[in-house]
């Protein structure tokens, strides 16, 4: 006790030592005054600040405010949120009353650019802007959904699954085997998504899309950069939000599948028409009996589900304190049969300020739960033979099976036993956040200090009992328990100094820093297997038990300096050294990524004074290096691991054996990314049009591969096919892009409207990759492929040209093709089909996307409209390509029905039943156009305050209808060509829609919105 | 305007306390396993590194299947079975440097070679028992060489990785005489240092298997008889010929069909050892790993319908004729008629797929008639020692009476109690010493994965046939084809054999 009270009294001490700076006597002066607004009505909670100090005030309800300034002097701030802030000179008068005039051209917007902010005619990097707004139009859990078609050069995809985060990528796809995610900076937290975030605690989110922007993030912004700022409590009247919706979500464009008649003639087909030779077919009973069950599959397992959304939220303060408080809850089921997902998040945020001391905090906490479907695919339930009875009590669970008689050799599964039965859960707590402290040190210069924390638990389990599945060949299934828990942290301290003063003309600005991110994560999990249902792991028997610790640092030195000269001639420079743990036994632990830019304001020269239609012209460009981050999970990849696998048996005693299965490269590095970037900021017609327009060349390099040694090298690991291998820095990816983007706003009376589009154009070219012997080899996922010269990733197979008609156009060195099979173009016409006939066909990275909006309000009306596509790229879908390959005996799309080709029918899009497996191999008939146009969102407003509560305390009682996802403009044949990342290959941003992908949603929602 | 010395001082200590960036800091240590980095310190890591050298022997594309397989594909011992990719090529002698099966044979080898230069280039700090780390080391050298002399026996040049440029991805092959020198060398340091007993005592169960002086000398010994130095392969076989650690077994079938269980089999000098904790699919849920009759089961099993498996030839069976009391042939080789002492009629498994079909290594006790029966493969054993060293001893120094000698201990030990007619004696035989040697061999070793460098040796590789006669042999096919990988991902610094 005695310790901490001379602690205290020593906190005490120092408080009181550093505060006494502020009671300096000087000719004091109180002044009273007014603020009001464009219309002369008083503006409540505008800010009044005495210029150099932090002696400030704030407005009352009626817009009046009393200040005491240390001098007669004294030059008075006035500001409020979207009005242009004004400075008046105090002249000894007791009276200051000051009209503000609405910021409609939002030059003086400021930026979030990380580590600090800049105002908007400052900037001089490519940054782009989401307001929070826009991101609660979207029914998703996610906000990442809400950056489509947002920002020009931001590339998102969508997810339908609950709970889901879209794949984002900024500026093309430069990796060939790294992530290509941005990183994500939460109110300074670094992530790797935005989940456990609510769209609704965002007040906006910058993307730093150029390396100028995202140089401060050095080694982790090679992808761009994301950042998120979390409402927070302002100073004046206190506001209390409350925000109610619900909708419903309908899967949608659907696929057509045979029903049991149509299915039968197919399968009674395929049965006559195959060759003795080929048949392997036990065909099922197709006779009345069976006929009449007719199963919807789809509809079984796929139904329209409900959504919620809740929110509510407080703030409010002073001058010297603001906080935040709020809660929202989420709840969304997906719709395939029970599949859910809901989140509850508490925020607090924060601040206090006395003297020259700030103390604050921004907390995010929150607990979801998530149940998934077990070994249940669309696919599963697509393919699912519609003779098979949904229910049937005979059988163990009382679910109909896959029988010889009902199925033959068709053994689907019964998907709703295991979406039924099947138990697959997860429960994350995490808590998102920061404390910080930062000192007023001298005038201009800042000292912050804060802690940043990212903390996530989650328990899984999945309980599996007996089931019966028939003849199903998915009958592999484990009768297990299985319970796993991942634990991850980061922790990350930051101190920095900010430098912000105006010496005349000369405006500068300083930063330099230090960051230290510690960043680990600890799995484990249990599989017992047992037969008895319990969820239980005590007294089970057959457990494996898995999991180990990770641990990845990065250490980080900080520093910008940006400068302007009378607000025409900008600079900024940016250097961020960087070490990273992953690094640490090769030569480049530590690494150097600078940047600079410039910029000029043509319509501050007096020779753009008189081009009046002109509001505002700045031309900029700038260059710098980035580099991509190891992931967590990759962070030893420099380090070779001893695993002991290789056992031997000497004597009756068998011996672990130790190996490694990879060789350290001492020089490898990140992967560093350049980037050029010009662009153009123009407003016309007094700020009612405003123009932004990039030109980007990003060059990634040195790009991180797995190498196979020798085979004499003598690494590898034996019968596992793992010849042993090593990551080496080879080769680099090319983007270049020009993104454009332009709004229009206008208001008339009663009658607001702001309309905007944006446009991106990207070439994507792979300029160096593996070589032999001079000669560029490719790397192979799926049907694409990655080498020097093309797209990363593009689409390659065969090309075709029709059907064969006749059996005198097929080439005799074709075994086994007939007439009505696909005629695959023999490219080097050697009479076979071999992959020396591939080609390109197609690139699957967009090459073409935009997007576009149109909000108006009228009284109390307001309307909005959000729309985004893409175009340029080919999409390979393998859902309809199953359903629509008549080479084997599984049910088909209802597409194929009378339009498969047999001799009477030679006009037939598909090819003959039974076709040749050969007509079916990869190529340009597997792939579709993936161009779209997508209504995202349509919301229709009503403000019924003035009508219901005129007078009162209430601010605003909005209600709202709102439709997402309403038209899908496209050719494509399937969910959505929108599918880009959500295929196997996730990581590298395939156009495959995959066995996996869930159907298009349609939402219709309703909500209320109070504000007092 | 004390305050703002305050507030300069504040800043200045806290820029010196946090802008003093530490490298501890990035130094994470790995805290679920070793890194290569801090491993090989103690005795304990020293074995770890050795048991991993052993274990490549077991791997499936060495002694646990594809070395047996495609070294009997090469001999007129075998007809190939079902064919399978790769498997019809070497079968015609029409070597491929793309086919899988051999690259896989080359992989292991460099993968056990490897492994010894990690035990022999590692001198840990922390051990205490400086005689355990020096017979660690000899056993890896052992190893190395007895990898090598697999290399050696199925290409003409490679690569010679040493301690010194194990690390260095791309190097050049080197002459074959390189790979003898490099052989012979390792062999004579295990030889003169002495640490290897000839027989493990003590936990004699845990390391009977272990390398021994009598596998080095013997190793050492066959080295020379395949280079003709006639006089120094007797020396060494009749140093470990004469040892008493070493017998025959009494019962031939007893030689294949062991499993160690406590006792050494006193022939076997060097084995591939299976368990059910080693070899390839060998996981945490389901312990099994492939014995020595994974490749030769492939014949008997009717499941296993489409793979490759090898047939025995007339020609073998008909080496056996005119001596019926010769156990070899049963041991080895079985017909549909025969009456197969360890099956039930009933089980659908055992049953023969060919006319005849290879037994040896097959389990009698039918409960591991499986292809995880976990039997060891023998790649030295005493019965070839007395060979060897009869050929020695009639080629180098001419005792062709002693070398009669070693002959009749290996046929009296196959005919048994019969043996007893001084017919049965290969001197009666009269036969020319140096076919009856080859006869000998041939019947003794059948499918032990050393016909092949016998035929080769001999000048004989025009007597392997197809099953019309023909002779299947390619001139200037004696070795395999360097795999096309290794000269690709060397960007060509590893050149190809000259023949191909």
């Amino acid at each position: 006790m005695i310790n901490l009270k001379i602690f205290i009294k020593q906190i005490l001490l120092v408080v009181f030592v550093l505060y006494a700076d502020g009671l300096s006597a000087q000719e004091a002066q109180t002044i009273r005054g007014k603020i009001t607004d464009e219309k002369g009505e008083g503006l409540p909670g505008a800010t009044i600040l005495e210029k150099g100090t932090s002696n400030g005030s704030i407005t009352d309800v009626d817009g009046l405010f009393s200040l005491t300034v240390s001098s007669s002097d004294a030059v008075l701030i006035l500001s409020f949120v979207g009005y242009i802030s004004e400075e008046v000179k105090v002249r000894g008068r007791s009276t200051v009353n000051m009209s503000l005039l609405p910021d409609i051209t939002s030059l003086n917007e400021v930026v979030v650019i990380g580590y600090g902010s800049v105002d908007k005619k400052d900037l001089t990097g490519s940054v782009g802007i989401v307001d929070g707004s826009s991101l609660e139009k979207f029914p998703t859990a996610d906000a990442t959904q809400a950056l489509q078609g947002r920002v020009a050069g931001v590339q998102v995809s969508s997810n339908s699954s609950p709970g889901g985060g879209s794949r984002v990528s900024i500026r093309g796809i430069s990796t060939v085997s790294g992530d290509i995610s941005p990183l994500y900076v939460v109110d300074g937290v670094y992530r790797t998504g935005l989940g456990g975030i609510s769209p609704n605690d965002i007040e906006s989110i910058s993307v730093l899309k150029d390396a100028s922007a995202a140089a401060i993030y050095g080694v982790q912004a090679a992808n761009g950069v994301v950042i998120v700022t979390t409402k927070t409590g302002k100073s004046g009247t206190t506001i209390i939000d409350v925000n109610l919706e619900m909708g419903v979500q309908t899967p949608s464009r659907m696929y057509d599948v045979m029903n049991s008649q149509q299915f039968g003639a197919y399968s009674v087909q395929f049965h006559n028409n195959s060759t003795p030779a080929s048949i392997n077919l036990n065909l099922w009973a197709i006779n009345d009996s069976i006929l009449s069950t007719n199963t919807d599959w789809q509809d079984a397992a796929f139904s329209p589900a409900p959504f919620y959304r809740a929110s509510v939220s407080g703030s409010g303060g002073n001058e010297f304190a603001q906080f935040r408080v709020g809660a929202n809850y989420f709840k969304q089921d997906g719709v395939m049969k029970n599949t859910h997902f809901d989140r509850l998040n508490i925020t607090l945020n924060s601040s206090f300020k006395k003297s020259f001391f700030e103390i604050g905090e921004n907390l995010n906490i929150y607990r979801q739960n998530d149940r998934y479907a077990y070994r249940v695919n669309t696919f599963n339930v697509l393919r699912a033979a519609p003779q098979i009875p949904l229910y049937d009590p005979s059988t163990l669970n009382g679910y109909g099976v896959p029988t010889r008689a009902n199925a033959g050799q068709i053994n689907t599964i019964n998907p709703l036993i295991n979406l039924d039965l099947a138990d697959d859960r997860s429960v994350g707590f995490g808590a998102v956040g920061n404390i910080y402290a930062k000192a007023y040190i001298l005038d201009g210069l800042t000292f912050k200090t804060t802690l940043n924390y990212d903390l996530f638990s989650r328990v899984a389990t999945l309980s599996n009992p007996r089931t019966d599945q028939g003849i199903a060949s998915n009958g592999n299934l484990l009768e297990s328990y299985r319970k796993g828990q991942a634990n991850s942290t980061s922790i990350q301290f930051e101190n920095y100094f900010n430098y912000d003063k105006l010496f005349g003309k000369h405006k500068l600005g300083v930063l330099a820093g230090i960051s230290a991110l510690d960043r680990r994560s600890d799995n484990f999990s249990v599989l017992a297997l047992r037969s008895d249902g319990y969820q239980n792991l005590d007294a089970a028997n057959n457990t494996v038990v898995q999991g180990y610790p990770i641990q990845q640092t990065i250490f980080s030195y900080l520093s910008r300096l940006t400068y302007s000269y009378a607000d025409k001639y900008l600079a900024t420079v940016t250097l961020r050294r960087d070490g990273l743990s992953s690094f640490a036994n090769t030569n480049n632990r530590f690494g150097s990524f600078p940047s600079f830019s410039l910029g000029w304001r043509l319509t501050e020269e007096t020779f753009m004074k008189t081009i009046t239609w002109i509001s505002d012209l700045k031309v900029r460009g700038g260059y710098g290096e980035l580099g991509r981050p190891i992931s967590l999970g990759d962070t030893y990849l420099t380090q070779p691991l001893i695993t002991l696998k290789a056992n031997s048996s000497l004597g009756n005693r068998t011996y672990p054996g130790a190996i490694w299965l990879s060789a350290a490269d001492p020089n490898l590095k990140w992967e560093t990314a350049t980037q050029t970037n010009i662009g153009v900021d123009l407003a016309l017609m007094d700020h009612s049009i405003s123009i932004t327009s990039d030109y980007f060349i990003k060059k990634s390099s040195d790009q991180i591969l797995d190498v196979e040694f020798p085979d004499n090298f003598g690494l590898g690991q034996e019968g596992t096919g793992a010849y042993g291998s090593g990551k080496r820095n080879i080769g680099s990816i090319s983007n270049t892009g020009f993104e454009f983007s332009i709004t229009y706003a206008k208001r008339k009376g009663n009658f607001n409207f702001e309309t905007g589009a944006n446009f991106t154009y990207l070439t994507n070219t792979v300029d160096e990759l593996f070589q032999i012997g001079g000669e560029d080899l490719p790397i192979l996922t799926g049907n694409q492929r990655a080498i020097a010269g093309e797209s990363l990733w593009y689409f390659y197979g065969f090309e075709t040209d029709g059907l064969y008609q006749t059996q005198d156009e097929i080439p005799s060195t074709l075994t086994g093709i007939k007439p009505g099979d696909v005629k695959i173009i023999d490219r080097n016409n050697d009479g076979r089909l071999t992959e020396d006939d591939f080609t390109n066909l197609g690139n699957s990275i967009p090459k073409y996307y935009f997007g576009g909006f149109f909000s108006a309000n009228y009284k109390a009306f307001d309307l909005s409209v959000l729309l985004e596509g893409k175009a340029g790229f080919k999409v390979q879908n393998d859902i309809y390509n199953s359903l629509t390959n008549t080479s084997d005996k599984w049910i088909k799309s209802t597409d194929i029905v009378g339009n498969y080709w047999t001799p009477d029918n030679t006009g037939a899009e598909f090819p003959r039943v039974p076709a040749s497996s050969v007509s079916f191999n990869f190529s340009d008939r597997l792939l579709q156009d993936g161009a779209y146009l997508n209504i995202q969102n349509v919301q229709l407003g009503y403000n019924l305050k003035d009508a219901l509560f005129s007078g009162s305390k209430l601010n605003a009682f909005r209600v709202y209808i709102s439709v997402t996802n309403p038209i899908l403009i496209t050719a494509y044949k399937g969910f959505t060509p929108d599918t880009w990342g959500g295929g196997s290959n996730a990581s590298n941003g395939s156009s495959v829609e995959n066995t996996s992908s869930l159907p298009y949603l349609r939402t219709y929602t309703g909500g209320i919105q109070l504000k007092f | 305007m004390n305050n703002i010395k305050i507030k300069s001082k504040f800043s200045v200590i806290i820029f010196l306390i946090l802008f003093s960036c530490s490298d501890d800091f990035l130094d994470v240590p790995v805290e679920f396993t070793d890194t290569v980095e801090n491993f090989y310190e103690n005795d304990s890591d020293m074995l770890l590194a050795l048991s991993a050298a052993y274990s490549s022997l077991g791997d499936i594309n060495l002694y646990s299947r594809d070395y047996y397989l495609q070294k009997g594909l090469l001999t007129n011992d075998a007809f190939s079975g079902e064919s399978g990719p790769g498997f019809s090529e070497n079968y015609q002698f029409n070597f491929n440097p793309i086919i899988q099966d051999t690259r896989n044979i080359w992989h292991a080898l460099y993968e056990g070679i490897f492994r010894c230069n990690n035990v022999l280039v590692n001198n840990p700090s922390e051990t205490s028992n400086a005689a355990l780390i020096a017979r660690i080391k000899d056993e890896a050298r052992f190893l190395r060489a007895l990898y090598y002399w697999h290399l050696w026996s199925g290409w003409r040049d490679m690569p010679l990785r040493t301690t010194e440029n194990m690390l260095i991805p791309a190097i050049a092959k080197s002459p074959r005489d390189e790979i003898f020198n490099f052989m012979v060398a390792d062999l004579q340091t295990v030889i003169e240092n002495n640490n290897l007993p000839y027989k493990y005592t003590g936990a004699v169960n845990q390391e009977a298997q272990r390398a021994t002086m009598g596998a080095a000398k013997a190793l050492l010994g066959r080295i020379y008889l395949y280079t003709e130095n006639w006089d120094l392969a007797a020396g060494l076989l009749d140093e470990v010929a004469n040892r008493s650690e070493y017998r025959l077994m009494e019962d031939f079938n007893a030689v294949w069909n062991f499993q160690f269980e406590g006792n050494n089999n006193s022939e076997v000098l060097f084995a591939a050892v299976f368990s059910t904790e080693t070899g390839y699919g060998v996981n945490p849920f389901f312990s099994d790993g492939f014995g020595a009759a994974e490749g030769t089961l492939r014949s008997l099993y009717i499941y296993i319908t489409t793979f490759y498996n090898l047939i025995p030839t007339p020609d073998l069976l008909n080496s056996y004729n005119g001596e019926p009391n010769d156990s070899r042939r049963a041991a080895t080789i079985i017909r549909r008629n025969d009456t197969i002492p360890w099956s039930e009629p009933n089980n659908p498994l055992i049953y023969l797929r060919n006319e005849i079909s290879i037994v040896k290594g097959i389990s009698e006790d039918p409960t591991k008639f499986t292809n995880q029966n976990n039997e060891d493969f023998p790649i030295i054993r005493l019965a070839d020692v007395y060979l060897m060293l009869a050929e020695a001893l009639h080629m180098g120094s001419g005792s062709d009476a002693e070398a009669m000698e070693w002959i009749d201990l290996v046929r009296e030990r196959a005919f048994g109690p019969s043996f007893v007619s001084t017919a049965d004696r290969m001197s009666a035989t009269g036969k020319d010493l140096m076919t009856v040697i080859k006869e000998e061999r041939r019947k003794e070793l059948a499918y032990e994965a050393l016909r092949y460098n016998d035929l080769r040796r001999w000048g004989d590789l025009d007597k392997i046939v197809d099953l019309n006669g023909n002779p299947r042999f390619v001139q200037g096919h004696e070795f395999w084809p360097i795999p096309q990988g290794d000269i690709a991902r060397t960007g060509g610094l590893l050149e190809q054999d000259p023949n191909y």
